[in-house]
């Protein structure tokens, strides 16, 4: 077996995510595709300092809950993740799309620019990373994460018989790899 | 292969009169600024084609920034990550020259991707080579090319060199081991609505290889005759490349030599009855 998933274990990973999720109010829900299938989405709200290189990122909810000190630079962008399953790789893809508190999109060299520190590597092939794609199912302008190498990655846990038994989820532990380049950063409740 | 070469060339030397003009509200000069009139090929991409355009309105308009442009047919914005025939054969309703208005104002970036220039349109352009490699050969085939091999495809495109081209993608249309491919990647437009893509295999449960109207008998009856399934629909227009294949037509061969050079099958069905 490669580092391929097949569609009805991605449904079954995206169930049990949603379901994790729903306990503690982590915005994962799943919606119908026109094919009948199911894709997963996740709605979060970040404060973002656009204008510095090392870019902090905190959850809005906590910081105004902490009263921190909010430079004049930041801002609240409206991030929206969809996770679909992509028949053509067979593997999962991330779709997001980041908005401003006035509505505009966020250009592409500012979501490169959001990428963490420890994934800059990446971006020396920033035009095969992530760009915008069109949403299948919804057919307006997203940007992604281009799945090519995805089995490539997770053949290294799909495959390896040490680790096997822990591994119960692909959705999760692939997004655990790779949302964190697209501002999606999970609870470590999901890996109780 | 050898006999179906003159398909490959006609496909490949395709050609399409456009009009361009630009919007009236981006005009910032007293005089009404020309047309420009291009013949461009159909396997080509927009931003690939438009500089001498943005050259030619720059004056009137007073812009600067060509990545601010924007393309719109009758009130339709124009993807440019389709190829230009696709995006006639959808939306030009058999108009020649095709009269495509140029705006620079108010971009619809829910609708079009911004294009950053070449780089964009090559980034794009190879994550469909991709794409399709992965449903024909599970990405054998272009994971074992060289960068350079890449490159070359690229610049055969762009530059509109067909030799140059087919020397690298004749790879990518081979059947590795004489088998037909895995899957046919193909993309289906409707006006107004999100690109389909549907996942038909090259051969029948039968081990007989797949025809164009098995395809749409499996996942688009509609497109269909009700009581004659060996004929098209009235209600319907398919077109692929400009033209409508019999239905007979193999989707292995229909593939191999009716492909975008981004390796997909983009059909496009146009509803009759409105």
């Amino acid at each position: 077996m490669d580092g391929y998933i097949s569609k009805e274990d991605f449904k079954r990973c995206c169930y049990d995510i949603c379901t994790i999720s729903m306990k503690f109010q982590d915005n994962f829900v799943l919606r119908t595709s026109k094919d009948g299938d199911c894709y997963m989405v996740r709605k979060s709200i970040k404060k973002v300092d656009l204008e510095n290189e090392e870019t902090v990122l905190t959850d809005f909810e906590e910081s105004f809950e902490c009263q921190s000190i909010t430079s004049s630079k930041c801002c609240a962008i409206t991030f929206e993740h969809h996770i679909l399953y992509s028949e053509s790789f067979n593997v999962p893809v991330l779709y997001f799309v980041a908005y401003c508190h006035d509505g505009s999109m966020l250009s592409l060299e500012s979501i490169w620019n959001l990428v963490p520190r420890q994934h800059q590597h990446a971006l020396l092939e920033k035009w095969s990373f992530i760009s915008q794609q069109e949403h299948p199912e919804l057919g307006c302008i997203y940007y992604h994460l281009h799945p090519c190498h995805t089995s490539t990655l997770m053949k290294n846990f799909v495959c390896n018989h040490s680790i096997k038994e822990k591994f119960k989820n692909y959705v999760l532990t692939w997004l655990s790899a790779v949302g964190p380049v697209a501002c999606l950063d999970l609870e470590l409740e999901y890996f109780k | 292969m050898a006999d179906d070469k003159e398909v490959l060339r006609e496909i490949w030397e395709g050609r399409l009169p456009i009009c361009f003009n630009i919007s009236p509200d981006e005009i910032t000069t007293v005089d009404q600024p020309e047309p420009c009139y291009l013949l461009v090929p159909r396997m080509s991409y927009f931003p690939l084609v438009t500089d001498k355009v943005f050259r030619h309105f720059q004056k009137a308009s007073n812009q600067d920034d060509i990545d601010k442009m924007w393309l719109e047919y009758n009130g339709q914005p124009l993807k440019w990550h389709y190829p230009i025939g696709v995006l006639y054969d959808l939306y030009g309703e058999n108009v020649l020259p095709w009269p495509v208005t140029l705006h620079f104002k108010k971009f619809p970036e829910t609708e079009i991707m911004k294009c950053h220039g070449r780089d964009a349109v090559e980034a794009h352009f190879m994550s469909a080579v991709k794409e399709a490699d992965s449903l024909k050969h599970r990405s054998v085939v272009i994971n074992a090319m060289k960068r350079n091999d890449h490159k070359q495809l690229w610049m055969g495109l762009s530059n509109d060199r067909y030799d140059q081209f087919w020397s690298i993608n004749k790879k990518l249309m081979e059947r590795v081991n004489s088998e037909p491919f895995r899957c046919i990647p193909l993309r289906v437009h409707q006006r107004y609505k999100p690109m389909l893509m549907k996942f038909c295999k090259s051969v029948s449960e039968k081990g007989e290889l797949n025809t164009l109207g098995n395809f749409f008998q499996t996942f688009l009856p509609f497109i269909l005759d009700e009581n004659d399934h060996s004929k098209y629909s009235k209600n319907w227009k398919v077109i692929i490349q400009g033209i409508t294949p019999m239905l007979n037509t193999p989707l292995q061969w229909m593939s191999e030599h009716l492909s975008h050079p981004d390796n997909f099958l983009h059909i496009i069905l146009i509803e009759l009855i409105c």
